[in-house]
């Protein structure tokens, strides 16, 4: 049977047919063993069941114990949630565990979202520390690091890993590190204080040795007011440092570089107060810095007629940025503190800085610009007036000769109407080739840039010829390029006309000029011959015995004559001053011996007229002074001569001072005054002048010709000096003249008068002179010198006579029929070969002729009619020329002698010295005489023999005057040349003195 | 040794006062036995008194110089002639010294000293050498 359960469901569901189908029935009989093998298993289910609820009894009952133990707990839970929480939370009572858990959940995971915050926060702020471009150290406070960074390590060399440091003692630290520094005494002892203090010291600066900057702060760190360590920072801030520093020194550079502008300087704000002031812009408008800092500019420097403009012109720009001023060079003017306007230069440019507007002005007085600007534009007017108004030819023309340009006066000058002109050539004006050539010469100095001036001749319009006077310039463009020339014309025909009639006349006047001087010469000529005549026969019949009478007779016709002579040379004079042919002689003398001269010479005739005359000199005159002494001498003679002539009563005085010092001359002052009838002040003005005396009276009162003063004045002239005059009629007149001379040498002295008449005696003169009354009074004269005269008339008869006698001077007389002077010097130098001295003898005293007498050979000259004096002194210097310096000691004659050698020699030996003396006085005589005969015979073989023998006697003799004569003598007439003159002098002295010494040593052998 | 000072010295000037004066100086010296001639012929004359010095004046009027200089060392060679002159060309010193003269001295003042120092030469030159003998001894020895 199947299980009921099964076959309530055969029966519900299976078809009976197939119930007893054998398959099925194995399939049911499977299914009933399962259902079967369920209810067993059910049954055992139940069993189990059974057992568990009696278990679950028990646990329940335990449980509930549990629960309850439980919920006192729980409440004890909750109270102490509730006081954990605090009372500010609202404390819902909850016996619920679950909410309660929940409850501190939440609250745990509060803390846990505080401590998460927390700890991120760190992290950040250590990640900051780590990272901040400093230095950072924290230190707890027992100096034990808490943290640090990098750049701590790195700064003070601790390693790479700041954590590694953590919790590090640092006290020591400071000591470690101390060399890293620049000062690390201080640093350490900073570092020492900070700790010490406790207190934030920020931004303090130490300086590393490698020269690193560092600012350093010191944050002491306290929490509910308790020390809990500190904080160190170091930031490398040398950069920064640097920076600063190069920015206060660009800003330093900019201060001075604007304080030295020479430009004023202004800097305004938006309100035109001035913000800075440099100092030029003090010294501009006188407003210090201090004055003109915050003032609007209105009314520091800008005039008040401009200030609205400018306050406009501020206004305008700020408002609408529009400016007409801005970043140009204006020209304005401005006014100083003291009021005063000036014209300026100006510059304003603008900046905006931190959003303000600033106006900088730069300003330059331009005054002296404007002034000079202003200047130019007068003279360019003026010369535009110039141009334009001259009664000058103005003509421009092409590098081509084509005119540009002519105006009104050119074309009135050269009658051409300005249209015909222009666009023509200028050889328009040109009359022949030789214009043509000046005026391409002229082009061709143009092309290279020369201007000149020319006169040339030209043709007007209507064929006139006319002289121009063309000054022409070359014209550059402003490239510099040459565009033409531009000639200033004026017409000079009028002048050219002038100039070829006064070159006429001057001709003329030369040639008459020329007839005077000749006609001149040969008066003075045609005078002075008969004239010399005339003196020299009155000086030799003086010489006669004569009556009283006759000797004033003879004094009157020489007074006469000699006047008569005085006038010649004067107007002599004045022709040579006249022809330009006064030269000064320069030549060394003494003005005190010129002087003392003319004194003596004056003297004489002021006493006769019972006139006192004084010369005073001044002890500082130079003793000797280079110059024209005759001259001066003529000056002072005239004037003197005059003074004693005009004077009646009273005295002439001359005085000579020096007036200035120089290093190689005086300027002499010689003043004249005399006790005179003076002069008129309208004679005074004409005193000068030529031919002019006093008064016509005074003329025939006095004579003269009235040359006298002209001369004097052109004489003091030509020695560029001179001379003035003060007189007041009846009382007297005073001449002062002023002269530069120069200083000259007092051993040099040319007119050494030299006294010594013997001089000249025994010298043997040839007289060439064909005038027999000449010839009789030269050789009056001569003889009277002690001269031996040789007479000749004329060149041929001297001529001969030179071949066959032997002369020491010849006195040449020029004009002579024959042979005349000259061509006689001409064969006496050229043929004879003779060089004895030549003296002319002439009446020809000018100048021409005197260097055609020197040219031709002759030494010097004598002017007909000759004194006796001034012949002698030329005879004298040239024959001393030829003399040798001893010859001229012979005037004096030693006669001494020294027998201190023979009596040293002696030793004692009186004997021997007299014996000496007496072979001296024995032997010297004849030695003498043979030498005298030797000279006689021109025997000089013999001269010298003797003059040798006697030689050792005279050393022995001490005859020390003679020292070297014999030797000389010797030598001498030894020579091939002999030269008789040197040896005859010689001779002379050695034999004139010998023979004084023998008469001495005889003279004292008698004693 | 016979002293030089002893010898037979001549001095031969024509200028007599030259002359004393050189036999004044000599004589201060000590020479004794002077001889003064005015003449070179005077001098030639003398020469049998056998001079050992003679001081020679170069210039004279009537035989030259030279001559008597050579004549005198013909007759003696080894007599010493001083000559004396005026010439102060180089020739005739030469000549002067070739003819055999000891030394040749120039008048220029300063002679007497100059002839003083030739003197002491020579009397230190004589020294040195005996005497030579006179050709009159030689002739002696020799017979």
């Amino acid at each position: 049977m199947y299980h009921k359960l099964l076959q309530k469901q055969i029966r519900k569901y299976l078809p009976d047919d197939l119930v007893d189908q054998e398959s099925c029935k194995a399939f049911l009989e499977s299914i009933n063993n399962s259902y079967e093998s369920f209810e067993r298993d059910r049954e055992l289910m139940e069993h189990a069941f059974t057992i568990s609820e009696k278990e679950f009894g028990e646990v329940n009952d335990e449980l509930n114990a549990l629960a309850n133990q439980r919920l006192l707990t729980l409440k004890q839970l909750n109270e102490t949630i509730s006081s954990l929480l605090g009372s500010d939370q609202p404390v819902d009572e909850v016996g619920n565990l679950v909410a309660l858990s929940e409850k501190i959940k939440a609250q745990v995971n509060i803390n846990k979202l505080t401590e998460e915050e927390l700890s991120r926060n760190i992290t950040l702020f250590k990640t900051l520390l780590a990272n901040l471009q400093s230095g950072i150290l924290v230190e707890n406070e027992n100096r034990e690091i808490l943290f640090t960074n990098e750049l701590f390590c790195s700064i003070f060399n601790m390693g790479d890993d700041p954590d590694l440091l953590v919790g590090k003692d640092c006290t020591e630290s400071a000591n470690h590190c101390k060399d890293l520094f620049q000062a690390p005494e201080a640093f350490v002892g900073g570092i020492n204080t900070l700790l010490r203090n406790r207190k934030a010291v920020y931004n303090e600066m130490v300086e590393t040795k490698e020269g690193r900057i560092l600012e350093r702060d010191f944050i002491p760190i306290y929490v509910d007011q308790v020390y809990k360590g500190h904080f160190w920072k170091y930031t490398d801030v040398t950069e920064k440092v640097h920076f600063q520093e190069s920015l206060q020194e660009s800003e330093e550079r900019n201060r001075l570089v604007m304080n030295s502008s020479l430009d004023a300087i202004v800097i305004s704000d938006e309100e035109g107060n001035v913000e800075y002031w440099n100092p030029h812009a003090e010294k501009l408008f006188g407003w210090t810095q201090e004055e003109a800092m915050g003032q609007t500019m209105s009314l520091l420097f800008i005039p008040e007629h401009m200030r609205s403009a400018h306050d406009d012109g501020m206004n305008r720009y700020l408002t609408s940025g529009e400016s007409r001023v801005l970043n140009k060079e204006l020209e304005l003017t401005a006014v100083n503190k003291a009021g005063d306007e000036f014209p300026i230069e100006l510059i304003i440019v603008t900046y905006q800085q931190n959003g303000k507007h600033y106006f900088c002005g730069f300003m330059k007085d331009i005054s002296s610009r404007k002034k000079s600007e202003n200047l130019l534009k007068a003279q360019e007017e003026k010369y535009r007036n110039i141009i334009t108004n001259m009664n000058l030819g103005l003509l421009e023309v092409d590098t081509e000769e084509n005119i540009l340009f002519a105006n009104q006066s050119f074309c009135e000058i050269s009658g051409y109407p300005v249209e015909e002109l222009v666009g023509d050539k200028t050889s328009l004006f040109l009359l022949s080739e030789k214009e043509v050539s000046v005026l391409q010469q002229k082009h061709q100095l143009r092309t290279r840039g020369v201007s000149d001036s020319y006169e040339i001749a030209v043709r007007n319009k209507n064929g006139e010829v006319r002289w121009w006077f063309i000054s022409g310039a070359p014209n550059y463009n402003d490239e510099g390029e040459l565009v033409g020339s531009i000639g200033i014309h004026l017409d000079i025909t009028k002048q050219k006309e002038l100039e070829s009639d006064l070159a006429i006349a001057k001709n003329r006047a030369e040639e008459a000029s020329v007839a005077k001087e000749a006609f001149l010469a040969n008066m003075s000529h045609e005078i002075r011959t008969p004239l010399n005549a005339i003196i020299g026969m009155i000086r030799e019949l003086s010489r006669e015995e004569l009556s009283p009478k006759q000797q004033t007779y003879l004094s009157h016709t020489d007074t006469a004559a000699r006047h008569l002579l005085s006038i010649v040379n004067n107007i002599l004079d004045i022709s040579k001053i006249e022809a330009g042919e006064l030269k000064l002689d320069e030549h060394n003398f003494s003005l005190q011996a010129l002087i003392a001269n003319i004194s003596s010479i004056l003297h004489f005739k002021a006493s006769k007229k019972d006139i006192e005359l004084v010369s005073r000199l001044s002890e500082n005159v130079w003793p000797a002074f280079s110059g024209d002494s005759a001259r001066i001498r003529q000056v002072l003679l005239n004037l003197l001569d005059n003074a004693i002539k005009f004077t009646m009563e009273g005295s002439v005085h001359l005085d000579i001072e020096v007036l200035g010092e120089e290093e190689d001359s005086q300027l002499i002052g010689i003043t004249i005054t005399d006790t005179g009838i003076g002069m008129d002040a309208d004679y005074l003005d004409q005193l000068f002048s030529k031919f002019s005396q006093a008064e016509k009276s005074t003329s025939r009162r006095f004579g003269g010709t009235g040359l006298g003063m002209s001369i004097t004045k052109e004489i003091i002239k030509l020695m560029g000096g001179d001379i003035v005059v003060e007189s007041t009629k009846g009382k007297g007149t005073q001449f002062q003249i002023k002269v530069q001379l120069s200083k000259g040498d007092i051993n040099n002295l040319s007119d050494r008068t030299q006294d010594s008449e013997h001089l000249l005696q025994g010298a043997h003169v040839l007289l060439v002179e064909d005038n027999v009354m000449n010839r009789f009074i030269a050789n009056k004269s001569l003889s009277h010198f002690g001269c031996t005269t040789d007479e000749a008339e004329n060149g041929l008869v001297a001529l001969e006579l030179l071949k066959v006698k032997k002369y020491d001077l010849i006195l040449m007389d020029v004009q002579m029929p024959k042979l005349d002077g000259v061509e006689t010097t001409k064969i006496i130098r050229n043929d004879l070969k003779l060089d004895l001295p030549i003296i002319a003898v002439t009446a020809n005293a000018f100048k021409k002729d005197i260097d055609l007498y020197l040219s031709i050979g002759m030494n010097d000259y004598v002017t007909k009619p000759f004194e006796e004096k001034e012949l002698f002194n030329t005879i004298a210097k040239q024959l001393q020329w030829n003399m040798s310096p001893t010859s001229s000691a012979a005037t004096i004659i030693d006669d001494g002698y020294d027998l201190s050698q023979l009596v040293e020699l002696s030793r004692g030996d009186e004997e021997f010295v007299k014996n000496m003396v007496e072979i001296f006085l024995e032997h010297t005589p004849p030695a003498l005489d043979e030498m005298l005969k030797g000279m006689a015979d021109n025997d000089f073989t013999t001269v010298a023999k003797v003059a040798h023998r006697i030689k050792p006697s005279i050393e022995s003799m001490g005859i020390s005057q003679l020292d070297g004569v014999a030797r000389d003598i010797e030598l001498s007439a030894k020579e091939e040349i002999i030269d008789e003159e040197g040896i005859f002098s010689k001779v002379h002295f050695l034999t004139e003195t010998l023979a004084a010494v023998l008469a001495r040593l005889r003279e004292d052998e008698e004693r | 040794m016979t002293s030089i000072k002893n010898a037979t010295t001549f001095i031969v000037d024509d200028d007599h006062f030259v002359g004393m004066l050189y036999k004044k100086q000599l004589s201060n010296m000590g020479f004794s036995n002077l001889h003064h001639f005015l003449s070179g012929v005077d001098c030639l004359d003398n020469l049998h008194l056998n001079p050992e010095v003679v001081l020679l004046d170069h210039e004279m009027t009537e035989v030259n110089g030279f001559e008597v200089l050579k004549k005198i060392k013909r007759s003696n060679p080894d007599t010493a002639v001083i000559m004396v002159s005026g010439q102060e060309d180089m020739t005739t010193a030469v000549n002067a010294l070739k003819y055999g003269a000891f030394d040749y001295i120039i008048k220029d003042g300063t002679e007497t000293i100059r002839i003083s120092d030739a003197l002491d030469r020579l009397t230190k030159l004589k020294a040195l050498r005996p005497a030579p003998k006179t050709l009159f001894q030689k002739l002696i020895s020799r017979s």
